[in-house]
């Protein structure tokens, strides 16, 4: 017997824009559960419009929005409203981004919709959370990863906090809210009773801080970033090559000695500097200075293959499109073509969970808006002739753009 | 509320703690096995080198319990089949072909308990080219793209936490809870893998959207945007502030608060797309260099702030230790530990709002290394005798 997806049956009433909510959404989808994604009537979620584009719709709106279905609503009005609360009585799960508040000026707020279904599990993802001095200010990626520490936490001492090349902030948080949503509904299952989740980016960057905070706490001090090289071990870290930059990482004396003939320097195994791991984070500016003029006369992949034979940890840094098209991500499933309406066949990110040692088939592309709203509409029983009025008097449309 | 409460889990992880430390943390009991003697390598994390134990082992195995067990000798692997009944799931950081050599393979152990959640975390995935490379999160990072595009122009930047773990930790944890959830209806559990390099890579939100799109790849910028501008940090007197606008009507409202007419409505930096495209790079970029330079980061965030735009300083754990916004959220929380004494950790993010809000609470204290193994023992019906030689035999 075919085996389902482990959330089949599951129902996801989704709010959300941009990307860290739709980012939750999407992974409840890949993983079976059917997400009815609220689009604003008229013009819907944001993203669709953001570059870069392919016949005119955002990139990476279709990205994070695989596997979903797209209603089309105005939320303004009480028929609308009520469309909604039917879908809450039928749902698992909510998950919302607004502004802090508006959901609830808008009548769907939990304190409501609890009362529809008690079982119901609501999560709110936002820059800040419900609480504290920040709450209702505004917030992006760029300035959750400050705030909360994550950005302070990489590049060089002496020079600027650096973000991750992408929206990180945005992501560990819909993947932190995916966990938090499956843990509630854990509870859900033995106490009968749902809950609301308060996230926000800020509370999951600062896990970039989590040894750091207790550096504070011991000594009262602490030094909030280390550059390209690790603070106990050495070597162990990023080093220019002759066509780029590769990692080495010789955490065992053993590995250290390899190294040593690997490179082609014996000597350095006689040298008091780096006489033990102590030795060379004492002396690690020399250490890497030393390093660095065996590596930079040699291509990545040769100090990699060196490396690795001496059974020394190391690797070429590859870029982007070096890993994207790689034998490794060609044999392993990391992404799948799927025909996307509007684009056509698209090569897409494969979700890297598998169940069983299966990759999790992408079943469709991203919805055009409102694709699903008669459908949706029809399987909460409504009538054709009702949902023909809901058209007609402008409350849910299927604008397909 | 301590969502997981009802669940146990058997945590076969070393050095990569993140998996069962999101369990532990929001109630479920992990019981981890570490071999004998030296334990989890987490455990020496930061430590020096004559082999005590490091500073941040009370962190990361906060609130998990410990059992000594040598899964390499044929007795410690019939005890942790003897345990398999009694855990609704088992994570490790191996490829399970290395599991199914001890005997602990998913097959065996599904046979046990057809309810079990298997859950394998490794760095590569079970197959293909790169799967038994090293298990660092430094050269997954590498082999991502992402640590190539992270940093200024001249050399990519090093991410100093360790991203892929994190991801790939978090995705297995929720297909582990996902299958859990599923058992309970079908009977049936499954096993869950996650590669930690897969999940970096599928997390990546322009870099395919820009080749696909624009036919281009990515460029490595620092803390710039190449579409929507400002954003960007910058040097104030006193410390850097990230600045990240969105709309016209964010820069507006910044130009007016920053009392800068000669940015505001009807100059050419009002209005995007010129302002973002045409005059910010190599213009406006260093004329507001300049101004932050002349005003504090105290300054330049009570602007934003009034002026409702995406803007803040770049905390450093120092200044985290004194934030109102962390206070309030509980995000460092006081731990007791019976060497390190009283001393701070990070709190929880997932804040479950209803009556019994509990996410103040302490952490409970890490485990000595095999602290519960005799507890686990007798509650498998072991008795005096048989720990004894188990013990004698060095298998526990």
């Amino acid at each position: 017997m075919e085996k389902k997806l482990p959330l089949e049956g599951l129902k996801v009433l989704d709010f959300t824009i941009a990307l860290a909510g739709p980012f939750t959404a999407w992974q409840l989808a890949d993983m079976g559960a059917e997400v009815w994604k609220i689009e604003r009537y008229g013009g819907g979620d944001q993203c669709r419009v953001w570059d870069p584009f392919l016949n005119d719709l955002g990139t990476m709106f279709v990205s994070y929005n695989k596997n979903k279905k797209s209603v089309e609503m105005n939320l303004a009005a009480p028929e609308g409203k009520a469309v909604i609360y039917e879908m809450a009585k039928q749902a698992d799960v909510v998950i919302e981004n607004f502004k802090s508040g508006s959901i609830d000026r808008l009548g769907l707020g939990y304190e409501k919709l609890k009362e529809l279904n008690p079982k119901l599990v609501f999560i709110s993802l936002s820059g800040f959370g419900a609480s504290g001095p920040l709450m209702k200010l505004p917030c992006y990626d760029a300035i959750a990863e400050a705030r909360s520490g994550f950005a302070a936490s990489n590049g060089d001492p002496e020079g600027p906090p650096m973000k991750a090349g992408n929206c990180i902030g945005d992501t560990i948080t819909g993947l932190y809210g995916l966990n938090a949503v499956l843990m509630a509904l854990i509870e859900a299952r033995r106490t009968g009773k749902g809950c609301r989740i308060d996230m926000s980016m800020m509370d999951v960057g600062m896990q970039a801080c989590e040894e750091t905070i207790m550096d504070f706490g011991l000594h009262g001090q602490a030094q909030a970033r280390f550059g390209d090289h690790d603070r106990f071990t050495a070597p162990y870290g990023m080093f220019e090559a002759r066509d780029g930059w590769c990692v080495i990482i010789a955490d065992t004396e053993e590995r250290w000695q390899a190294l040593c003939g690997a490179l082609g320097h014996p000597e350095w195994k006689d040298d008091p500097r780096f006489a033990d791991n102590a030795a060379r984070i004492a002396h690690k500016d020399d250490l890497v200075a030393a390093v660095t003029a065996a590596t930079v006369r040699l291509r990545r992949a040769e100090i990699e293959s060196r490396l690795l034979a001496a059974d020394v940890p190391a690797s070429a840094v590859l870029s982007f499109i070096e890993a994207y098209t790689s034998d490794h991500a060609n044999q392993t499933e990391l992404t799948q073509l799927v025909d996307q309406k509007k684009i056509g066949l698209m090569r897409f990110y494969s979700n890297p969970i598998r169940f069983d040692g299966e990759t999790i088939p992408i079943r469709r592309g991203a919805p055009l808006l409102g694709e699903d709203t008669t459908g949706v509409l029809l399987d909460l029983g409504y009538s054709q002739a009702e949902i023909d009025k809901l058209y007609a008097d402008g409350v849910v449309g299927a604008s397909l753009i | 509320m301590k969502p997981l409460a009802s669940l146990k889990i058997l945590d076969l992880t070393d050095g990569n703690p993140y998996p069962g430390s999101l369990f532990a943390d929001y109630g479920a009991e992990v019981l981890k096995i570490e071999p004998p003697g030296r334990g989890d390598s987490i455990r020496r994390r930061g430590a020096a080198a004559n082999g005590a134990e490091g500073p941040y082992a009370p962190y990361y195995n906060r609130g998990k319990k410990s059992m000594t067990l040598d899964l390499s000798r044929s007795a410690g692997q019939e005890v942790l089949r003897r345990l398999v009944p009694g855990f609704d799931m088992l994570v490790a950081n191996a490829p399970e072909a290395r599991l199914a050599e001890l005997g602990l393979g998913y097959a065996r152990l599904k046979e046990l308990n057809p309810k079990l959640v298997y859950g394998v975390l490794t760095p590569f995935g079970e197959e293909g080219p790169w799967k038994d490379l090293p298990d660092y999160d430094l050269l997954v990072m590498a082999r991502t793209g992402l640590l190539e595009k992270t940093g200024m122009p001249d050399k990519p930047t090093r991410i100093g936490p360790p991203l892929a773990y994190y991801y790939g930790a978090w995705h297995l944890t929720a297909g582990m809870m996902a299958a859990w959830l599923d058992a309970q209806e079908s009977g049936r559990g499954r096993k869950v893998s996650v590669s930690s390099w897969q999940a970096i890579c599928s997390v990546d939100d322009t870099y395919v959207q820009g080749l696909q799109g624009l036919n281009t790849l990515p460029k490595r910028i620092g803390n710039g945007f190449p579409t929507t501008n400002p954003t960007d940090t910058f040097q104030c007197k006193n410390g850097w502030f990230a600045l990240s606008i969105g709309s016209d009507a964010q820069w507006l409202a910044f130009a007016a608060g920053a009392g800068r007419t000669d940015w505001g409505e009807g100059t050419v930096y009002a209005h995007d797309p010129d302002r973002s495209m045409k005059h910010y790079f190599g213009e406006l970029d260093g004329q507001l260099r300049d101004y932050f330079r002349t005003i504090t980061i105290e300054e330049a965030d009570r602007i934003c702030q009034e002026a409702m735009v995406p803007g803040g300083p770049c905390n450093t754990v120092r200044e985290l230790m004194d934030d109102a916004q962390v206070a309030a959220r509980r995000m460092i929380l006081e731990a007791e530990d019976p060497v390190l004494g009283r001393h701070k950790q990070l709190g929880r993010p997932a804040k479950f709002l209803d009556e019994t809000e509990d996410d103040a609470e302490a952490p409970a204290p890490a485990p000595a290394l095999g602290a519960h193994t005799e507890q686990v023992l007798a509650r498998l019906g072991a008795g005096d005798r048989e720990i004894a030689d188990l013990r004698r035999q060095g298998v526990v």
